[in-house]
Order: C-alpha cells, then structure tokens, then sequence
C-alpha cells in the first residue's frame, strides 16, 4: 500500500510541475523546453499589424520578377505551405531587429533547409488586418530589414 | 402552521453543502463490494487499451520506415537537447541510431508492453525521433502527448504471465492509467486557460479578444494567409464570421473543462467525442491536424475502462462542469 501512496504523490507531483512547467515556459520566446510546453496554442487573436514575411528575389539562379512572398511561390519553392518557414520568417525578423546572435542559426535553418539553392530573399515587415488581406489581398511593405542570398549553401532536402 | 421540510438524504445534503467545491471538482469514490468488482473489469479493459497504445506506437514507428532514405539524408539540424549528441557523431549514424531505437522499442513493448525495460525503450525511441524531427526550426506538437503518455506508461506495475495480479497491482495499474488521462485532459486545460487568460489581456488593452463575435475569422485569415493554404470550410467562416462565435465558446469550455473531466468518469466518452470534433472542426478551418491526439483521446476515453456501463446521458448532463446544476440529478436518477 506504500508503494500506491508513493505513486500517487508520484503522479501528483508530475502533473503539478508539468503544469508549473508549462505555465513558466511563457517566459522564454520560443515557450518550450521539450516536451514542457505552455500549450497557448491560438491563444492570441491576431490585430492589424506588422509581421516579417520573406520576399524572393532569385530561386535556382532563376530572377523572379515581381519578386514574390515565399508562401505565394508554390511554383518555384516545394514547401510555399510550410508553416515552419513563417515560423523561422518571424524569428529571423525579430532577431535582426534586436541585433542578435539567433540571426545566424535562423539563416542557417532557413537557407540550408528551405530554400532552393542559388536563391536571393529579402525580409520584409509587412502591415495588414488578417481579413482584409484575406479579402483583398493588399498588404503593405513598412520595412525592408535586408536581402540575403544561400548562394554558396547546400540545397534543402525537407518535403 | 408551517409545513414540514421535505425529507431529504442526510448524507447528501451534508455532503452538498460541507463540500460544495466537490460538485465542480467531482465526487469522492466510495469503496464498496461494487468498486472492487469494477476494478478488475476495469483492469481487463485498461490491459488491453495499453496493449492497443503499443500496437498504435509500433504502427507509427513502422509507417515511418517508408522516409527513413530521405531522413538519413538530412542536413544538420539545430538539436533540441534529448538529440544534442547528434553534433559529436556522424550524422547519419545518429539518425540511423534514433530510427532503429525508435523502430526497436515499439516492436519491443508491442510483443511485451508488460515489461517495463521494454516500456523504457519505447520511451527512448519515440522521445529521441520526436526530439530529432522537430529540431529543423519549428516544434511542432502533434507527437507531444504521445511522448509524455509514454514516459507515464513506463510505471506501469511489471506483470507476470500466468499469475493474476494481486488487488494492489490492479490498482497501481489503474492509477498509472488514470495518470495518462490526467496528463492528456491537463494539456488541454491549459491550452483553454491560455485562450482565457490571454483574452482578458487583450480584453484590457482594448483589443479584439477571443469571447469577440469576429475572432475565429481572424484567427483563420492569419493562418491560412501565414502558409497561403486554402481550408475546406475556413473560408466560408471569414466571410460568416458570426457563425464562429459559439463555435470558439464551445471549444474554449471544452478545452478549459476538460482536466475536471477526468474526476468524472461519466463524462469520458462525451468529452472526447467533444474533442475529436474539435481536432475534426480545426483541420476544416485551419488545416490544423492532431490525428494522434485524436488517437489518444479515442484509446483512453471513448474507450475509458472507468466508463460505467449503466450510465446514462441524464447522469452526463447533471455531470457537466458548470453547466451541470442546470440538470439536477434527483431528477436525473
């Protein structure tokens, strides 16, 4: 029977420090450590406002002309859907607005893993209400944080 | 003369006005000569459905098989911790190693899930591959739960073949179960407490915030525009916004309630049923999928071995959290 009583404060406990656990995650940018996760997942409900989008210049050596938003490039890039690649867009943005040292493993992710090789991409922080982009589809370029190229990087191999 | 009070159960109305927190967080079990009976059915059941999660794990792991050419192939990634070692070893080892531990346990604790070393094991695989595939960028959190039941199911009582498992054992056994439920629903509540907590922020800043009339749309127009994806149903709820509304509420009452649910075992099946609806109602307007939440919540309590086979829907209702007082049970029984 102690050793029922044992598991009991086991499970407890386990259950109490993942939910402490999770809830401190929210202090961190990325909000894990995994597999302790806050779980706020849509918890935000989007504003008008400013998000980083990545804006492609060249794919393959090929120009692209209009240049063209990466997730609106699904004849060119095989992951235009990937939700990971907004993801990286976001925190490549922010790390290049605060001059930090995580620009580099983004570019890196993002150039070795996403992008075709000999492709040129600028980042750019746009303005838009999410349903009226939806609707209409303008957007608004307030930034432009700078053009990169993965020229010299091996080619991506996620599907 | 005044009329005499109606005659009520002591014990129930002591218990309803000592313990009125109870009502909310669910009811004290008794221990009866009925409770032990249950126990062993339940342990007949729970054995099986872990069984089932194993068999599901190894399923996954053999599924996988099919990528391992092009995942050995893959660059360099930006290890989460559990995979760190990845940068000390060559490359396609590591990941030949993490496949071969993930494919291994499964099929381990799939022919023995009674066996706690070959439970660790499965632990091992499917913590490492979880680890390993969500080091490109971005965590994605399909495979959490997953993880997490798994590590629990490790402390899972070892039973002996041919020796029915003592009184004890039942119970530890059942307890370890009850654990995974606990650690399933709990994720939930916090994501539901999250959409509230959050609201009430975005609610003083003066923003629009979850309990608005237009913020599924918004919701959804963000997410399809982040991957320019096209949903089945999405783009008909932006342009009806209002039909969103309840089915936001609906989903933030499913999703706060649901670690009160595993209190009460009546409301197992409902609340799954609830949230596979949910995970259904996300693909069709986000294209958000979580089949393997959907999995868990299928193995562990539409199928729940606490689920008492004589309830009724008229107990389920007067069970619901806050909801419940509007169906009172004396009527109910």
């Amino acid at each position: 029977m102690r050793a029922y009583r044992r598991i009991r404060i086991f499970i407890s406990w386990f259950l109490s420090a993942y939910f402490a656990m999770g809830l401190l995650m929210l202090l961190r940018p990325d909000m894990e450590i995994f597999p302790v996760f806050s779980w706020f997942l849509f918890a935000r409900v989007p504003q008008s406002g400013a998000q980083f989008g990545l804006l492609l210049h060249q794919v393959n050596s090929r120009k692209i002309e209009p240049p063209r938003l990466y997730q609106e490039a699904g004849d060119l890039v095989p992951t235009a859907h990937s939700v990971t690649v907004y993801k990286l867009a976001q925190e490549l943005g922010a790390a290049i607005e605060k001059n930090s040292p995580e620009t580099t493993r983004c570019r890196d992710l993002l150039e070795k893993d996403w992008l075709p090789p000999q492709s040129s991409y600028e980042l750019v922080k746009l303005n838009s209400d999410p349903v009226t982009r939806w609707k209409t589809g303008k957007y608004e370029i307030i930034q432009r944080l700078g053009t990169f190229t993965n020229a010299d990087k091996p080619s991506g191999k996620n599907e | 003369m005044n009329p005499s009070p109606p005659q009520q159960n002591p014990k129930e109305a002591v218990g309803r006005s000592a313990h009125p927190l109870r009502h909310l967080l669910g009811g004290k079990p008794k221990l009866s000569a009925p409770a032990f009976r249950l126990q062993t059915k339940s342990f007949g059941r729970a054995t099986l459905l872990v069984r089932c999660y194993y068999a599901c794990n190894l399923y996954f792991a053999l599924a996988l098989m099919a990528d391992w050419t092009g995942l050995l192939n893959r660059n360099m990634p930006a290890p989460l911790w559990p995979v760190a070692w990845l940068t000390h070893v060559p490359l396609r080892t590591g990941i030949g190693a993490i496949l071969w531990l993930y494919l291994l346990g499964a099929l381990a604790a799939a022919i023995f899930p009674q066996k706690r070393w070959t439970r660790i094991i499965a632990f091992a695989g499917v913590f490492e591959w979880v680890a390993f595939n969500n080091s490109y960028g971005k965590i994605g959190h399909s495979m959490h739960l997953w993880t997490l039941v798994s590590a629990l199911l490790i402390f899972l009582p070892d039973l002996k073949r041919g020796e029915s498992p003592s009184r004890t054992q039942r119970q530890k056994f059942l307890l370890i179960f009850w654990a995974c439920q606990a650690m399933i629903m709990l994720a939930y509540s916090m994501s539901g407490l999250g959409k509230v907590v959050v609201a009430i922020y975005q609610g003083c800043l003066g923003q629009m915030h979850a309990f608005s009339s237009n913020a599924l749309a918004e919701v959804i127009a963000e997410r399809l525009l982040e991957t320019n994806s096209r949903s089945l149903l999405g783009p008909w709820l932006i342009d009806h916004s209002s039909v969103g509304w309840p089915l936001l509420l609906g989903a933030i009452y499913l999703e706060l309630f649901a670690f009160l649910t595993v209190f009460r075992p009546s409301l197992h099946r409902f609340w799954a049923c609830g949230l596979i609806l949910f995970h259904i109602g996300s693909f069709l307007l986000l294209t958000v999928s979580f089949p393997q939440n959907c999995l868990l919540l299928a193995l562990f309590f539409l199928s729940s071995p606490f689920h008492r086979d004589d309830e009724n829907w008229r107990h389920t209702l007067a069970d619901l959290p806050l909801l419940g007082r509007l169906f009172p049970r004396q009527c109910a029984s």
